[in-house]
């Protein structure tokens, strides 16, 4: 039962604390935190739209998390969604006589592609030249929106439209509702399947044992047999595949790529997955957790006039109080691998 | 991780999912709005794509409303959406809390209010620019590219160098109707005229501004112009400190650079705002274009009487002779949606 | 392609270069002593807000670079006590600072700024002005280029020449090097690593400062939500391909200046190759330079990243 005590310390002191601030800056805080409430939890259709924002923080938050978990440290998964979306997108304007039963998982497959290619090189990198994942990563991010860029103002961009951004997949290839009334997709759902598949990958496979062991102690692994090599770029694969579907899915609900497809879900995955101390089943919540903030942000600008920006403070104090929170229980996996 | 996590994890989860079922108050459904007779009873929302208060755009858009606002006194909501998702999900949330005009700032707005209005034929949704209309779905379209017309034919008359510089914020036509305006006029003086022309990047990017008019005065221009919403902050500054005369464009610019800046276009979006809701209590409002240019006041042209002075008197006068011409098509320039 | 724009070219890349200089210098010290603070991006942002809102209230330039470099040391301040004292992890903590300094500078923008009287007379702020240097800068080419500046980035020139002297013939300067590579030696020798480290990170914080507030008032006018668009991740990679050192990290960051200016030269000079392909280039670059680096398995502080802990 201790595991879940560090988060909800961390959520609880950073919210007291971001409440604080709020208050001596003058605003209105009951307000403030009634706007984020209601947000989520005012009717069904807020609920679910809730739940839609929290569907590519759950991909990108498991793919950082179990790259975490292998002591891989994956800021690429921004560029990994990206990617992910591209090949969506690819697939989605170029087989456009599919049924949207296969059409639409044929555009997450391609996704998942799209994110492990991605993530390859930077991974391959790393396992054989320990070039830093870091710095890697991060100028993938770049390179993919740039990509991007060129390519909703060239090769496939919409001619009739007033911003730069593709043409749009085939009408199959749009998320259906599930529930008639909202506009709740599959996204959520399949990450949650994902996230006990990751979970059961991760406890109880042979695989999950040698990504751990490698992310524990590189040295020990070696020594008792494990390819290193080969099990720091499997890492970085499935960790890219994760973060490309959650793109991919991103893609088939908006229905055109453009440049500004992802506000940053990358980034934020990485908050996810640290407050989930790198458990996919706590991923889960910890999505929901920023999916709600983000909707709050919104909310909470148009009834108590706080800037949207403010949840990056919530958020930066959240993962700087799980920082903190990790090394005081001494719980901390005593990492013996050098993190560059 | 163990099974106590997983318990409380799925607990935690199907509570999210149940409490809404017993949130107070549940009411909405999609077509809940009711059309406001009175003031009292509007809700208006604007949605920005930047923060209303960062000395663009973004900041137009909400200080013209708030100035509607101050008229009539209805309810109103100023929300930030800047991406195609949020855009969406934005004014359905908006709808559905019963909304009766939602405003898009900017012609980006235009598409995924298409995509929704259906399900919400007694919502009005107005764009600033753009390219769709319905019965319920308005476009307003600022005429500047006439005034732009006719700085570019000062500027082809004031360039000893013969060499213009202009930047833009996109490569789209809500930004390149006015360089194409200003072109146009400028090749009507001269048609050898060199006409320098870049895109920013990043339209908020003040540094890339002032790096690319900079590159263009040290080209030769002597005549420098700039719509690329706030990075046009960095072009003014380079004109300020290389002595260049500028034109200003959206706002009246000539606080920035008081010895440099001819004459602004300001565009007035208090106009635009309360027109349409003017329109909208009469009952007279309806689908399709709005078109505001100098007779609505929409957009006015203001000279810097300090740069006015220096002018010879010649270039002064082509103001009051060239307006009357651009705007009843007796020199025909081509508006967001013509001639591409 | 004439002098004249090869000229500007020029000019243009040392001032692009100069944000990535300083903040690498700065990250390169920290790293050296052991520690990579990967939140740069965020204290660049909040310090180059900081810069604005000082020159701005009080119409002085040097304020606002002050106020920057406070601002810039108050949070590399909070880094090191968060990884060095209470030893959580780096990579985490930079990601926190990331964060919530985006949110911060956007929230305190809007409260100072939003609904005030401060931005009547404009949103400019008062800047650096050229200081151009007297005959140096009437060279053909190099005078444009390398003399025709404002203060910061001649104070960007200064601290390479200053740190690589320092590095290579001063104690400190070994202190230093030793604490990032094998901090228990130089304990056992009499070295505080802790003093030594706070003192990096602090310096970095200072020259994150200095560097975010040139992107406000000396390259620019004023702040804008979120204006630092990734400079300080790709000063990170400018350490690394200048391979820890000051005079390599001036290279690197030329190199990325340049490119950046590049793209703007490609623009006006009309040839048709699309500006984002362009705007990759520096960032393959670095992948390739960094690639080529680590081949040679040299320059990187052996106890990088991690926490010292006293025997």
């Amino acid at each position: 039962m201790r595991s879940w005590i560090k988060p909800l310390i961390a959520i609880a002191s950073s919210l007291l604390l971001g409440a604080l601030i709020l208050y001596l800056a003058g605003y209105d805080t009951g307000k403030a935190f009634s706007a984020i409430y209601s947000a989520t939890f005012r009717n069904l259709f807020a609920f679910t739209g809730t739940v839609n924002r929290s569907s590519p923080l759950i991909f990108v938050g498991l793919a950082v998390a179990i790259a975490f978990r292998g002591n891989v440290f994956n800021i690429g998964a921004e560029g990994q969604l990206l990617m992910g979306a591209v090949f969506a997108t690819l697939i989605g304007i170029t087989f456009t006589g599919l049924p949207g039963f296969i059409l639409i998982p044929l555009m997450i497959l391609s996704g998942a592609l799209g994110g492990a290619l991605w993530a390859l090189i930077p991974g391959l990198l790393k396992a054989k030249f320990e070039v830093s994942e870091v710095i890697t990563t991060i100028m993938f991010n770049y390179i993919a929106l740039n990509l991007i860029g060129y390519l909703v103002r060239g090769p496939i961009m919409d001619r009739t439209q007033v911003e730069p951004q593709s043409i749009p997949i085939a009408v199959q290839g749009f998320l259906p509702a599930l529930i008639p009334g909202t506009r709740l997709h599959l996204g959520f759902i399949l990450g949650i399947i994902l996230a006990i598949v990751v979970y059961a990958i991760l406890f109880k496979t042979y695989m999950g044992f040698e990504l751990r062991a490698v992310g524990n102690n590189r040295d020990a692994a070696r020594c008792s047999g494990i390819s290193v090599e080969r099990t720091i770029t499997t890492t970085m694969l499935i960790s890219g595949a994760l973060a490309g579907m959650g793109g991919a899915i991103e893609l088939a609900d908006i229905h055109y790529l453009l440049e500004g497809i992802s506000p940053g879900h990358g980034y934020t995955g990485i908050s996810v997955a640290v407050l989930a101390n790198s458990n996919p089943l706590g991923v889960i919540i910890s999505s929901f957790l920023f999916g709600a903030l983000s909707s709050g942000a919104t909310t909470m600008q148009r009834m108590a006039g706080v800037s949207a920006s403010f949840v990056g403070i919530f958020q930066g104090l959240m993962i700087v109080a799980i920082a903190l929170a990790t090394v005081a229980q001494g719980s901390g996996r005593h990492k013996k691998t050098k993190e560059t | 991780m163990n099974k106590g996590m997983k318990v409380l994890s799925g607990v935690l989860l199907a509570g999210c999912m149940a409490v809404p079922l017993f949130a107070a108050g549940s009411k909405e459904t999609p077509s809940a709005t009711a059309p406001a007779a009175k003031a009292e009873e509007l809700k208006v929302a604007i949605i920005l794509p930047s923060s209303p208060t960062d000395g663009g755009w973004g900041q137009q858009g909400a200080t013209g409303i708030k100035n509607a606002a101050n008229i009539y006194k209805f309810t109103l909501a100023i929300v930030e959406a800047a991406t195609a998702d949020l855009m969406k999900r934005e004014s359905e949330a908006l709808c559905q809390e019963g909304y009766q005009l939602i405003f898009g700032h900017g012609g980006q707005y235009a598409a995924p209010f298409s995509e929704i209005r259906d399900l919400y034929p007694k919502t009005y949704f107005i764009t600033a620019g753009g390219n769709k209309t319905a019965d319920n779905q308005i476009v307003a379209e600022y005429v500047v590219e006439q005034l732009s017309y006719i700085q570019g034919v000062m500027a082809a008359k004031l360039t000893k160098s013969q060499k213009l510089g202009l930047v833009v914020g996109g490569s789209f036509p809500a930004y390149t109707k006015t360089s194409r305006g200003f072109t146009l006029g400028a090749k009507s003086v001269n048609p050898n005229i060199e006409v320098l022309f870049a895109v920013t990047q990043n339209a908020a990017d003040i540094n890339e501004g002032y790096e690319l008019t900079l590159s263009q005065i040290k080209a030769g221009a002597d005549v420098v112009w700039s719509n690329a919403n706030r990075a046009s902050q960095g072009c003014i500054k380079a004109a300020r400190e290389t002595n260049t005369l500028v034109f200003g464009m959206v706002a009246d610019q000539q606080k920035e650079a008081p010895d440099h800046i001819i004459a602004s276009i300001v565009q007035d979006y208090d106009i635009l705002y309360t027109e349409v809701i003017k329109r909208y209590l009469n009952n007279t409002l309806k689908g399709g274009i709005i078109e505001l240019g100098v007779p609505e006041k929409g957009i006015v042209w203001v000279w810097n009487e300090k740069v006015k002075a220096k002018l010879p008197a010649d270039v002064v006068k082509l103001y009051d002779e060239l307006q009357p011409k651009t705007q009843s098509g007796e020199i025909y320039v081509p508006s967001e949606n013509e001639g591409w | 392609m004439d002098i004249l724009m090869l000229e500007n070219f020029l000019s243009a890349s040392v001032r692009m270069a100069t944000p990535l200089l300083i903040a690498a210098l700065g990250m390169l010290v920290s790293e050296r002593a052991g520690l990579v603070n990967i939140g740069a991006e965020g204290i660049m942002l909040i310090a180059s807000f900081a810069g604005y809102a000082g020159a701005k209230i009080s119409g002085s330039y040097w304020l606002g670079l002050f106020w920057g470099i406070v601002t810039g040391l108050i949070f590399a301040y909070g880094f090191a006590l968060a990884t060095i004292r209470f030893k959580a992890r780096q990579i985490i903590v930079g990601a926190a600072l990331n964060i919530f300094c985006a949110g911060a500078s956007s929230f305190l923008y809007r409260l100072i700024f939003y609904g005030t009287d401060r931005l009547d007379k404009g949103i400019a702020a008062e800047t650096f002005p050229s200081m151009p240097i007297p005959l140096l800068s009437r060279l053909p080419l190099l005078g444009q280029m390398l003399f025709q500046h404002n203060i910061l980035v001649y104070f960007g020139f200064v601290m390479v020449a200053l740190l690589w002297f320092t590095m290579k013939k001063t104690s400190l300067g070994l202190k230093l090097i030793a604490v990032g590579d094998h901090p228990l030696a130089a304990d056992s020798l009499g070295v505080s690593v802790v003093l030594v480290r706070y003192g990096a990170v602090l310096f970095s914080g200072a020259m994150m400062g200095i560097a975010g507030t040139f992107l406000s008032i000396a390259q620019a006018s004023s702040f804008g939500e979120n204006m630092i668009s990734g400079k300080g991740f790709i000063a990170m990679a400018v350490v690394i391909l200048g391979k820890w050192s000051p005079v390599g990290v001036l290279g690197g960051a030329l190199l990325f200046g340049g490119a950046n200016a590049l793209q703007m030269l490609v623009q006006l000079s009309g040839i048709a190759i699309p500006r984002n392909i362009i705007l990759m280039v520096p960032y393959l670059v670095t992948v390739v330079a960094v690639l080529a680096v680590s081949r040679h398995k040299v320059g990187a502080p052996r106890a990088l990243g991690m926490p010292y802990e006293k025997q």
